[in-house]
């Protein structure tokens, strides 16, 4: 059985009860989540405690760096939003897919993952400034069988 | 030791009704007074027997059998109260505290208690109430390094004595130690930046050791008018002492240790991005200078050698202290200042190689 590794949470804003322009909705999230056990896909859900599951078949909140490091090193792909864990796996060598929304890949990310964007016009025109100024738009990200999609081809290479 | 005494020195300027009283409170609550206690007044020079808070005081130190002097300065300088004060006493030692200062009961018995017959001169820890903190990841001690990090030590709360190279403020010294060193460096401008650390160095070149007591706590209130602040609005007496300074530290042979300096105030994902060029900074600088990073997540440099890892606090505490602009190593900044538009891996690489 394949196994992956979703993170999928960007980290919360100061601003109390504003999302993070970087997350999809939770129900985003369950859709992919579904698609893949409909596919065998045993799924791991990272991150930290207070976080929101998403319906994976296991959860590992706080590990350390480098109990993330061999969790990654032990799964087949990753998707994560932009947050840290592309740098992480960036660094140990393990190819993924980021979901993009407002950031840009060509900033952030790396030519190594599939990267996510649907279109460049949701890109925020300040993509060096804080997150608290930018607008939440749910229509920025990829519907959900995108994302299984690439999985699957990933798979198959 | 015996037969010891021990003359207190406050050099004041326009502190009459902000610290200089705490001063000397504090001096006269000592465990271990000292034998005499002189003033040396740049201000206003009053007749401060006159001053209700001072006539009490002064009858203060009469109780405490501390003889007492106040003596009108020459207006040019702590330098000058400083080497007047050295020309002139008599007693074994001069404890010289800054006229912001205000010891603890035990200050000066703690710094007799180091004063062993091969010490020159004893310090101990120079505090601000607001802002009490543990040593810091990086060196302190050695002339090397003061270019970098101001070099003091008494800034911070520790565990047992230290030898030092040079001391900072407040100490207590040796006469015979400080009149054989040749005494202050009276190039120095009114400000008299670096002067106690050029005297207490000096002090070691003759080949006495210099001590800090980590016990001997006095507080700093860094008042922000009077004494040396009198001169905030003369950058070039600090700018001509600090070059007085690094040429004495040339005719002395100290030879500046150089440092690549890095700063990572910012989020997990940034620091992951920055290893990647951390091997080109390396590269780069690492045969001839220390590299410094200052970090939020130390966890991601673990198993990184040959870099010395730092807080940002600690690095705050740097910039504040040297001529470096923390916001100038911020890559956010750096990638908006200079219409930065392509990896943020490479505005890191502009920024710090």
């Amino acid at each position: 059985m394949k196994k992956i590794i979703i993170s999928p949470w960007s980290k919360l804003l100061r601003t109390p009860g504003k999302p993070n322009p970087k997350n999809p909705p939770l129900v985003w999230w369950k859709e992919v989540v579904n698609l893949l056990k409909q596919k065998d896909i045993y799924i791991i859900q990272i991150g930290i405690n207070g976080e929101e599951p998403i319906g994976a078949n296991e959860i590992q909140f706080n590990l350390s760096l480098q109990g993330l490091k061999e969790l990654t090193k032990k799964c087949d792909t990753f998707i994560s939003v932009d947050n840290f864990f592309p740098h992480l796996t960036n660094l140990v060598g393990k190819p993924g897919i980021v979901v993009w929304a407002k950031s840009s890949p060509k900033i952030y990310g790396y030519p190594t993952n599939i990267n996510l964007l649907k279109d460049e016009k949701y890109l925020r025109t300040d993509q060096f400034g804080t997150w608290e100024e930018c607008n939440y738009d749910l229509n920025a990200f990829v519907e959900p069988q995108v994302v299984v999609n690439s999985v699957l081809n990933i798979f198959e290479k | 030791m015996d037969n010891f005494t021990v003359c207190a020195e406050i050099s004041t300027k326009d502190r009459y009704f902000t610290t200089l009283s705490l001063c000397i409170q504090g001096i006269i609550l000592q465990t271990r007074p000292p034998n005499e206690l002189i003033i040396y007044d740049d201000g206003e020079q009053k007749d401060l027997r006159e001053v209700p808070l001072y006539n009490k005081l002064f009858h203060m130190l009469d109780r405490k059998g501390i003889k007492w002097e106040v003596r009108f300065g020459l207006r040019r300088g702590q330098i000058f109260n400083h080497q007047n004060m050295l020309d002139t006493c008599k007693s074994t030692f001069i404890w010289r505290i800054d006229d912001d200062c205000v010891p603890e009961p035990t200050c000066l018995e703690n710094l007799l208690s180091s004063m062993k017959d091969d010490v020159g001169a004893v310090g101990g820890c120079v505090l601000f109430p607001d802002m009490v903190l543990s040593p810091p990841h990086f060196p302190l001690i050695d002339l090397e390094d003061i270019r970098f990090n101001s070099g003091n030590i008494q800034w911070f709360l520790f565990e047992g004595e230290k030898e030092v190279s040079q001391l900072y403020s407040t100490f207590l010294f040796r006469v015979k130690a400080g009149r054989d060193s040749g005494g202050y460096c009276m190039e120095l401008s009114p400000c008299g930046h670096r002067e106690e650390s050029i005297f207490s160095h000096k002090i070691k070149r003759i080949g006495w050791k210099l001590i800090v007591n980590p016990k001997a706590v006095t507080w700093h209130y860094a008042e922000p008018t009077g004494g040396i602040r009198t001169y905030s609005k003369h950058p070039d007496y600090w700018a001509n002492d600090e070059q007085i300074f690094q040429r004495k530290l040339s005719e002395w042979g100290v030879k500046m240790n150089q440092y690549k300096f890095i700063i990572l105030d910012c989020g997990l994902g940034d620091t992951l991005m920055f290893l990647n060029i951390l091997p080109e900074i390396k590269n780069k600088y690492g045969k001839d200078h220390k590299i410094v990073l200052a970090v939020c997540f130390p966890e991601v440099f673990q198993d990184e050698k040959d870099v010395t890892l730092i807080s940002i606090a600690e690095a705050k505490m740097i910039c504040a202290n040297s001529s470096m602009d923390f916001d100038s190593f911020n890559v956010y900044k750096w990638a908006i200042g200079h219409g930065h538009s392509a990896h943020l891996i490479e505005a890191f690489r502009k920024l710090y190689l």
